[in-house]
């Protein structure tokens, strides 16, 4: 009956506008009420704007241009050859491509796209920092990452003249010249026995001073990377078009098909994909976790509660009350073992290989993962094992594959 | 005393009103839930009914509060509420850590931080103390993907 109908309208309309281009005819909608809601749920306008109580900084077109200057400054490095940039590639979506990350050494997780990452709750797979500026500091340590220390990473930023001039229009003063002269190179909380000696050296004044100029790094990294957007694909297309009473011809037969398999609540898709960035924000175990190796969010739930830089901490712009997902986190280590933060689906297709240490190389490896996993046959994931047909594999891959950028 | 100085009172009267009514949603009553449960403990002690300002779903914080009698109805105040609660059939609980306190009514408990993760059938469990003893209970429900 469809087709019948969709063709009066086109006949119809022929008549009014004399022509009737495919694109605009209007099309009844296929999907049941319920299903459209869940679709409509999905797709990107349903994504609100960006926030970030705890850094003012934000939205501010100043830190997102210096921010997007110390991004892809390699001289933010220990040996001058590793920048954001490094990992999170432009022309690969901000990721890699790798099965984990690759900077001074190789680490132990996956490499995430930054596209839409700033809408996040929580950051890294185990989510151990609560905000993008307190997750961009990390790296700049991090021995297997950039491995520069704290002094000297705010030191090279603020005795830069180009990025001493804009920091300063930012922040106002900034600690002078004789006072960051008698700070050395080569101190940080966490590090070597030297280093760590080093900075017990400062006085708790120096100290709170570095820690103030290097969360405000931190906000303006966060600020260009806040600004990465994720665009619209083909789905959010073709929801617009639909939306609008035009075409849904955006989707191919296939892609519509493995669109109906994913909100069907047999699949469990969206149990944790769910929402315009198709994550629901939360921590599963899905059968990936190592015992003894790598226990996921269950390893670092203390850590977030002591972070200097979280939300509750002096550096955060936030008022306690902003800070509601930090005060009531859930800290049972045995609820959590081998959870892992639910990854957004956008550009998925793109992003490969897949799982916190990129141990999928395929989308078809990861269905294939829910489909015959053991973990999850035998009970210890947050899922039941899902079961498909090949042909349904390839609906559900065409479908992933329309949230990709064009 | 003057009648300015009346004026001045009654105008700070007003300004301390007006302050009251704005505190946190979660402080003021639930006068219009648009969902609600109400149980009796397993062993017969308590009777709880939980009230909430939306119905269930998943993502944001829940405003909801419980109110807590004995078995002949009357308000019982000053009790100790640990929640908890998860989803069976998929063997995780909350992702949040909930806590319950009293508010000024009798008989009548906040819950801060409760938040739900995924559509379908959940349970919130109650361990609730008192001087005359303690019980629990636990509530059964359904959070549809669509609200």
């Amino acid at each position: 009956m469809r087709p019948i109908v969709a063709l009066i309208c086109c006949v119809s309309l022929s008549f009014s506008l004399n022509s009737c281009a495919e694109p605009t005819c209007p099309t009844a909608n296929p999907w049941t009420p319920q299903a459209w809601g869940l679709i409509q749920s999905l797709a990107l306008d349903a994504l609100p704007a960006v926030s970030d109580a705890s850094n003012r900084y934000l939205s501010n077109p100043q830190a997102v241009q210096l921010g997007s200057e110390l991004f892809f400054d390699q001289r933010l490095s220990a040996n001058g050859q590793v920048s954001c940039a490094s990992c999170h590639q432009p022309e690969k979506f901000f990721s890699d491509g790798l099965t984990t990350a690759q900077a001074i050494e190789t680490g132990t997780r996956n490499t995430p796209s930054l596209l839409g990452v700033a809408w996040n709750q929580w950051f890294f797979w185990d989510g151990r920092k609560d905000s993008l500026w307190s997750q961009a500091l990390s790296p700049l340590e991090d021995p297997k990452e950039h491995n520069l220390a704290r002094t000297a990473v705010v030191k090279l930023v603020l005795t830069d003249p180009q990025y001493q001039q804009k920091y300063q229009a930012l922040f106002g003063a900034s600690p002078s010249t004789a006072e960051m002269a008698a700070w050395p190179t080569d101190a940080r909380p966490s590090g070597s026995i030297a280093q760590i000696q080093a900075w017990k050296a400062l006085s708790a004044q120096q100290r709170t001073s570095i820690d103030t100029q290097f969360a405000n790094l931190g906000k303006m990294i966060a600020a260009y990377v806040a600004s990465l957007k994720p665009p619209l694909s083909r789905f959010d297309q073709y929801v617009a078009a639909l939306k609008a009473g035009k075409s849904d011809s955006k989707l191919t037969p296939l892609e519509l098909e493995g669109l109906r398999l994913f909100i069907d609540p047999k699949q469990q898709c969206l149990n944790c994909h769910s929402g315009p960035l198709f994550t629901n924000q939360s921590f599963h175990s899905i059968g990936t976790g190592e015992m003894g190796r790598d226990t996921g969010r269950a390893a670092i739930l203390d850590q977030i509660r002591f972070d200097r830089f979280n939300c509750l901490g002096e550096f955060s712009d936030a008022s306690p009350a902003d800070c509601t997902k930090l005060q009531y986190m859930q800290r049972n280590r045995h609820q959590l073992i081998g959870a892992y933060k639910t990854p957004s689906l956008r550009n998925v297709g793109q992003t490969a290989p897949y799982f916190h240490h990129g141990k999928q190389a395929t989308l078809a490896d990861v269905l294939d993962h829910y489909i015959n996993s053991s973990e999850i046959k035998a009970g210890r994931a947050d899922l039941t094992a899902i079961v498909l047909t090949e042909a349904e594999k390839q609906a559900l891959i065409a479908f992933l594959n329309t949230l990709n950028i064009e | 005393m003057n009648q300015q100085m009346f004026k001045h009172i009654f105008i700070l009267t007003g300004l301390v009103c007006v302050l009251l009514a704005c505190k946190a949603p979660t402080d003021a009553d639930i006068t219009k839930p648009a969902w609600e449960l109400t149980q009796t403990s397993t062993n017969g002690l308590f009777k709880v009914r939980l009230r909430c300002q939306h119905l269930p779903s998943v993502g944001s914080f829940q405003d909801c509060q419980l109110e807590l009698t004995d078995g002949s109805g009357k308000a019982i105040h000053g009790a100790n509420i640990k929640l908890d609660g998860g989803m069976p059939k998929h063997g995780h609980g909350l992702p949040t850590a909930p806590v319950v306190s009293p508010l000024a009514a009798q008989g009548h408990y906040k819950i801060e931080g409760l938040q739900y993760n995924m559509p379908g059938a959940w349970l919130l469990g109650l361990l609730i103390k008192t001087p005359a003893g303690q019980d629990k209970l636990v509530f059964s429900f359904e959070i549809s993907n669509l609200e």
